[in-house]
């Protein structure tokens, strides 16, 4: 009886366990202050001036906004295809230099976790460059009130593929 | 009720009422947290202007603190001033080592003679002599200081002795107006001491002339002094009920996980002995790993709780993994997830050891084993190959997705991340080890033979057919992990701990430090064959990092400077205060720039507002780098940037920028950042190294200095990083490489007869080829035992804390026999001097690497005054400066010179004019130098955790003194040895020694005392009555000698007690036949006399003769019973030898018997419920019975014997189960007959008087069961009957 009584327990405890996935558990998710808002992105590109000569690069434009959604959600998922076997970060306190494709994702994970964002989006977004970059501002909200980074992202192509080359934050 | 709550309470249930609480608590909490949180949103408006007062009061309370401090130590310098500056006892000399006494280390002071000469000061000098007279404050009032690179809290004060007035200035450093990217940077912020204390955000304007602010977002606050003065504006971001409630409600969850983890803990305790009760040990492994896993579960999801409690172990940089599903997404994941996954193991390795090596043949289960064994075999060595393969790629994941660069540690202890994250590998490998050696346990357990040769033979072919399908593995492989030479070394080391464990010592529990051993030196080598790998990828990196410093990178960072600098209110402010330091402001912008956190060679200009520069920082730029004012217009919004095209470096890429400051629309000044990039600096070595960022991953695995770079365009070699200047010839094979579709490949190039790996890159830019090629010497990428000690030095920490632990744990049933005393003492022997060693050692190279330090600074400052003694006998017009200059340029040498206390001249002068070095002679050498005559003198100074030396040396220049310094600071000196490469390699080398030591101490003293504990095993049986015994140790000299002769006292013991039974036996016979004959007398006179009367009656022919005969015929009836009685009581008599008849504990009795059986190859188990099993009988008889049974076993080649004890109605039931090779069939019936044997040196009497005895006490014994996997005796004594 007993050990019915321990696996019920166990039950019990494991069926918390997978409820309570960021450790909030039976709090009201109500929102007094109504302050998560519909973020729209905007892209704002600025004037391509040599972009016959780097044709080919345009098509990063896309790519460019599909991390700025991400960035914007804070969703590392949607940027795992982009890693490459390398990647640079470059973030604020300390994080900096070359991870490999298993290491980036928590580290960026838990970065965006840490400093949840309110908006992001590229402020300029160059095609035009050997390696086409974009540059933006990201807001988040800290203990001690909302803050903003700047964000340099640069791709590169591999294998017919777009691929992140460096994530830097200012 | 009550009394039965409280009785509950005080059982086993409390741990299970408090799981309730917890959880009860759990939803409480979670149900409390939204009224909190409603409540506090409703009275807000209340209680933020009350939050508001709480923070102006704290923060003034911590300045107060500050201030007292600051104060006390005031006094205290005033006390001892009073005493050192008295006219009886003054003397300045004794000043300078007064105020830089190591207490004052944290504050700055200066003392000022009357007629304002700085006549003492500390290292660190806060306030230039005239910014003190005339006082900006009042002789003893407290003020803020803003020199040009850190704020000080100071207070200056007089002393009047004897009408001669005397200046002190104390200042403490309150904030760095700098930030360095470095391993050596210490911040100091008292903004943001603030900011984290409080949760808001806090700006403090260190000046009593800052005006508030008039915001509705933040509140402002005027600092005043102890003398109620206003000395700086403080403002703060009123709290936002955001952030309020965003925090409650964190902080709600983790109390929530602490009180479910605390829940989850006490489970154990609820339910231990429930557990306990639980027979099948597979059932007890499966609930125990689901309890982890749930519990693993739950601590994944309590994140927050440790990044609240340990945030440096949940940085995922330092190591994570996709792997396992997050899992191991940070070093305390990795923990524990490994530490679950050892506790399974060490179950596993339990339960599947007890099963497979004790042969426990009359297992059922192990028979039904016996057919799956040969079934599961492939399997398990597929098993077996993948998990070795598991372990080579959780250990390439440690080293590839980590942050951390273990064997370029800076200390020989690493830091807690490095230091986790080895233990962490470290309990992987005994993770995996422990199922290898199940896997290779149970290979081993197939055969079954008592014969040593036999055995070692089939341990050697299951290693060779190992280590054959091994081959085949890494074979097979498209990318095998690891080379051949390590998987077979790995199998080597599996097999050598497993046959200990299987054969030669199953039960020693200090196997699990001998597999901790194992494991950490399979660990540390592939780490250090991985770190090889990282290394060659390292050259991969080196080659991306050469394509990702391009123009628009670095036009970025200068564009991001230009703006975040031009924005600054501190810059902007600085164009319009007087005296500004330029210099020391192009400092501040570049040190908090991506420039300085990737340690480019750049520059930061500032101009005045008529574009003419009035300050610079540049480190590896040359001027022609700096923008011309020709350039700079006031009217641009947004930085302009430039791309400098020199002519004679074409492959050299500068970017350079600008952009006007204005304030008010109007323009104050302009600002400019210039970066350059050529292969030429990717080896810093432009960069001091105090201000080289500790974060470039091109200096992090590999030392650069060891790599050769080229760059090529259109098959032109364009730029080179190398000391080799490569022919056409010799860097064909790069241009002819062989790419991959990802435009790299990897070949050898053969520069001066040395093979170098190298890494070749393809890419396009601007319809151009552009390759890359790195390339390292080969041999500086070979394994070596530098690498392999600075990790097992930190393993071996742990493995002797365990082994610490594992002597603790065991103590009680470590008795300090022979075997034990031998080995502490070789331990002690052998330790003792290589500890000695070391540290002596260690001692003799720091002193020769101080020696070296010391040697190479005087030289240098020998050659630069050789130098400017030579310049000026040369040429007489030469003045100082330009000597000095010549010198420094063409020695290459980094020095200065001091005239008196001021510096006159330095090399790195814009270092002095940014005041990161203060220009005033080091206070320590001028006491030594001036004061005390010393001819040089070398210190040991400090920049933040930045050390170096500098020596100090006095020389005459034209009839006038001058002292010039030189230090490493600057001048790099190489050492033979670095401390931290003696520590590794002395510790290191000790450490291995010692888990040697340890070993072989063991082995040794094993091998030594083995004779001696049987000897002592057999003298004890014999004590016990157990003379069938003979010692079969193999060993030579006296020790052979010494049992050969106790076995011949035994066999002669044996005799003479047979001889002796003989002897009794016959006098016993005698004194019986005596006995006999008299006792038979006694009945048969009477007996005679009634027959004789019988005859006389009936001649008599008496009437009454039938009642003589009925009388007479009673009497010989009689008689004769006597008799009957009289044979009876011979024939008990004559039945057993005599006893000792007491109470006795039958289970006491029967584990003595067995503990005399502890050191011989047998496991004996003793299986009860029954504490106590009382009967009246001999002792010595039952033991004996016993010892003969276990003899009869191991001689019947048991290697296991159960001895279980039970109760029934009537009986003691007491079964003995071997596991020997059985009684054959035809002997079964006679093996209680006396004089039966088959043994050749049998008496055949064992099992005869066993049956005597256990029959003499009522009871009974009988065969159960006999075959060739084991025989089973059982024996039943009868209750007492008062049970």
């Amino acid at each position: 009886m007993k050990v019915m009584r321990l696996f019920n327990l166990l039950i019990l405890f494991f069926f918390l366990t997978i409820l309570g996935t960021d450790s909030s558990f039976c709090q009201l998710k109500s929102n007094y202050l109504n302050s998560e808002k519909e973020k729209k992105i905007t892209v704002r590109i600025k004037k391509l001036q040599r972009i016959q000569k780097y044709q080919g690069q345009k098509h990063s434009i896309i790519e460019f906004r599909n991390i700025e959604r991400a960035i914007a959600k804070g969703d590392i998922s949607q940027l795992t295809k982009y890693f490459n076997s390398r990647t640079y970060l470059n973030l604020t306190k300390g994080v900096s230099g070359y991870y490999s494709n298993n290491h980036v994702y928590y580290v960026l994970k838990k970065y965006f976790r840490k400093h949840k964002v309110t908006s992001f989006k590229f402020d300029k977004i160059y095609t035009d460059a050997n390696t086409p970059y974009g540059v933006g501002s990201y807001y988040f909200n800290t203990r001690s009130g909302r803050r903003s980074l700047r964000i340099y992202v640069s791709l590169k192509r591999v294998k017919n593929e777009w691929k992140i080359l460096q994530i830097t934050l200012n | 009720m009550k009394d039965k709550i409280i009785e509950n309470l005080k059982g086993e249930k409390k741990y299970l009422y408090s799981v309730f609480l917890f959880v009860l608590l759990f939803f409480l909490s979670g149900f409390i947290t939204p009224i909190i949180l409603k409540n506090i949103t409703s009275n807000w408006n209340k209680s933020v202007s009350k939050k508001i007062t709480e923070i102006e009061n704290s923060v003034r309370n911590i300045y107060k603190q500050k201030e007292q401090n600051l104060f006390y130590v005031g006094k205290q310098i005033k006390n001892d001033l009073i005493e050192t500056l008295s006219p009886r006892n003054r003397t300045y000399a004794k000043l300078i080592k007064l105020i830089n006494n190591p207490y004052y280390d944290n504050y700055s002071i200066e003392i000022l003679a009357p007629n304002g000469k700085l006549i003492a000061w500390t290292k660190n000098i806060a306030i230039p002599v005239y910014n003190i007279l005339p006082l900006s404050y009042p002789a003893g009032h407290l003020y803020f200081y803003d020199s040009d690179l850190i704020t000080y809290l100071s207070v200056t004060d007089t002393i009047i002795i004897e009408n001669e007035q005397f200046y002190f200035s104390v200042s403490l450093p309150i904030e760095k107006k700098y930030k360095l990217n470095t391993p050596y940077y210490i911040p100091l912020s008292f903004t943001e001491e603030l900011t984290s204390k409080f949760d808001v955000n806090f700006k403090i304007f260190y000046s009593p002339f800052a005006e508030n602010e008039n915001n509705k977002r933040t509140y402002s606050f005027e600092l005043l002094n102890n003398n109620d003065e206003k000395i700086a504006l403080i403002t703060f971001d009123i709290p936002l009920l955001e952030n309020q409630l965003s925090n409650i409600s964190s902080y709600s969850s983790l109390i929530q996980s602490l009180l479910l983890i605390i829940a989850f803990l006490l489970l154990l305790p609820s339910f231990r002995i429930e557990y306990k009760r639980i027979k099948h040990k597979s059932i007890k492994i499966v609930l125990l790993i689901i309890y982890l896993f749930l519990f693993r579960l739950l601590l994944f999801n309590a994140k927050d709780l440790f990044d609240f409690l340990i945030p440096v172990l949940t940085n995922p940089s330092y190591y994570s993994s996709k792997f396992a599903y997050g899992f191991v997404k940070s070093p305390i994941d990795f923990f524990i997830s490994v530490l679950f996954v050892l506790i399974i193991s060490i179950k596993i390795f339990q339960f599947c050891k007890s099963f497979l090596v004790q042969n426990n043949k009359s297992n059922p289960l192990a028979n039904k084993w016996k057919y799956l064994h040969f079934v599961s075999l492939p399997f398990l060595l597929i098993l077996f190959l993948f998990l070795i393969r598991g372990l080579n790629a959780s250990v390439k994941s440690v080293i590839f997705d980590s942050t951390l660069r273990y064997f370029k540690e800076p200390n020989l202890i690493p830091d807690l991340p490095s230091l986790l994250m080895n233990l962490n590998v470290l309990l992987l490998g005994i993770s995996i080890i422990l199922i290898l050696i199940v896997i290779l346990l149970f290979f081993l357990s197939i055969y079954i033979t008592s014969s040593d040769r036999k055995f070692y033979f089939f341990s050697l072919v299951l290693f060779v057919i190992f280590q054959i399908c091994a081959y085949y593995f890494i074979e097979l492989q498209p990318q095998p992990l690891i080379t051949q030479f390590l998987s077979f070394v790995i199998i080597i080391l599996l097999f050598l701990i497993s046959i200990r464990i299987y054969y030669i010592n199953p039960l020693s529990i200090y196997n699990y430090f001998y597999i901790a051993v194992t494991a950490s030196i399979i660990v540390v080598s592939l780490m250090n064959y991985f770190n090889l790998d990282l290394e060659k990828e390292s050259l991969k990196t080196t080659a991306l990092e050469v394509n990702r410093s391009n123009d628009n990178l670095f036009e970025y960072f200068v564009n991001e400077l230009l703006i975040d600098a031009s924005n600054d209110g501190a810059v902007k402010s600085s164009f319009m205060i007087q005296n500004t330091n330029y210099n020391a402001l192009a400092f501040k912008i570049w040190s908090g720039s991506s420039l300085q956190k990737e340690s480019l060679p750049s520059s930061v200009v500032i101009f005045d507002r008529n574009k003419i520069p009035v300050g610079n920082f540049n480190l590896g730029l040359g001027s022609d780098a700096v923008l011309d004012k020709y350039y700079l217009n006031e009217d641009v919004l947004t930085p302009e940037i430039f791309e400098i095209i020199d002519n004679d470096l074409p492959h050299t890429s500068i970017i350079t920028g600008y952009m006007p400051v204005k304030l008010n629309n109007i323009t104050v000044g302009f600002i400019s950042a210039s970066v350059k990039f050529n292969l030429e600096n990717l080896g810093l070595q432009t960069i001091p190294d105090f201000l080289a960022s500790n974060l470039n991953i091109v200096n992090s695995v590999i030392n650069i200095n060891q790599l050769k770079i080229f760059t090529f365009e259109n098959s032109k070699v364009t730029q080179i990083f190398s000391d080799i200047y490569p022919s056409l010839d010799q860097v064909k094979p790069i241009l002819n490489a062989n790419f991959s579709k990802y435009n790299e490949a990897w070949i050898y190039l053969t520069l001066n007869n040395e093979q170098y790996l190298t890494y070749v890159l393809k890419s396009q830019i601007n319809d151009e080829d552009k390759i890359i090629s790195v390339s390292v010497l080969e041999k500086d990428l070979s394994w070596d035992l530098y690498n392999f000690f600075k990790l097992f030095i930190v393993q071996s920490i742990f493995m002797l804390v365990f082994l610490i632990f594992l002597f603790i744990s065991n103590i009680k049933k470590t008795t300090f026999t022979f075997r034990t005393q031998l080995l502490i003492a070789f331990l002690i022997i052998s330790i003792m001097p290589v500890v000695l060693l070391a540290v002596y050692n260690r001692s003799i190279i720091e002193k020769k690497s101080i020696t070296a330090i010391s040697q190479g600074l005087n030289e240098r400052s020998k050659y630069v005054e050789d130098h400017i003694r030579s310049q000026i006998a040369k040429h007489e017009e030469r003045t100082f400066p330009i000597i000095f200059n010549n010198t420094a340029k063409e020695l290459g040498i980094s020095f200065s010179v001091y005239k008196g206390t001021d510096q006159l001249f330095s090399s790195k002068q814009q270092f002095y004019d940014t005041n990161i070095f203060s220009t005033k002679i080091d206070p320590i050498a001028h006491y030594y130098i001036n004061y005390l005559n010393y001819k040089r003198f070398i210190d040991e100074d400090h920049l933040d955790r930045f050390t170096y030396q500098t020596i100090y040396k006095k020389i005459n220049l034209k009839k006038e003194s001058y002292i010039i310094s030189v230090n490493n600071a600057f001048n790099k000196i190489i050492i033979p040895y670095s401390v931290i490469e003696v520590d590794v390699f002395l510790f290191g080398m000790y450490s291995f020694a010692v888990i040697l030591i340890i070993i072989f101490s063991t082995i040794i003293s094993n091998r030594i005392s083995s004779p001696v504990r049987k000897l002592t095993g057999a003298a004890k049986s014999i004590g016990q009555g157990d003379f069938d015994i003979s010692l079969d140790v193999k060993v030579r000299g006296e020790m052979k000698e010494l049992v050969e002769g106790f076995n011949a006292m035994a066999r002669e013991i044996q005799k003479n007690q047979i001889e002796m039974a003989e002897l009794e036996r016959e006098n016993a016979w005698k004194e019986m036949a005596k006995q006999v004959a008299h006792e038979v007398k006694n009945p048969l006179t009477p007996m005679k006399l009634a027959v004789q009367q019988l005859l006389i009656a009936y001649e008599d022919k008496k009437k009454n003769f039938s009642d003589i005969l009925k009388k007479l015929s009673e009497t010989i009836l009689s008689q004769i019973d006597n008799l009957n009685l009289i044979a009876t009581e011979f024939s008990n008599f004559g039945r057993m030898p005599l006893s000792k008849i007491e109470r006795i504990n039958i289970v006491e009795e029967i584990r003595k018997s067995c503990n005399l059986f502890l050191h011989e190859k047998i496991k004996i188990d003793i299986k009860t419920e029954i504490d106590a099993a009382e009967i009246n009988a001999d002792s010595n008889q039952l033991r004996r019975m016993l010892i003969n049974f276990i003899r009869n076993s191991i001689q019947a080649e048991s290697t296991k014997i159960m001895v279980s004890i039970s109760k029934s109605r009537q009986d003691y039931i007491i079964l003995i189960e071997d596991n020997g090779k059985g009684i054959p069939q035809k002997d079964r019936d006679k093996v209680y007959n006396s004089n039966f044997t088959t043994k050749e040196k049998g008496m055949g009497l064992g099992l005869y008087l066993a049956k005597r005895y256990i029959e003499s006490l009522e009871g009974n014994i009988s065969l159960l069961k006999s075959s060739k996997n084991g025989t089973t005796f059982k024996i039943l004594i009868p209750l007492d009957k008062k049970e």
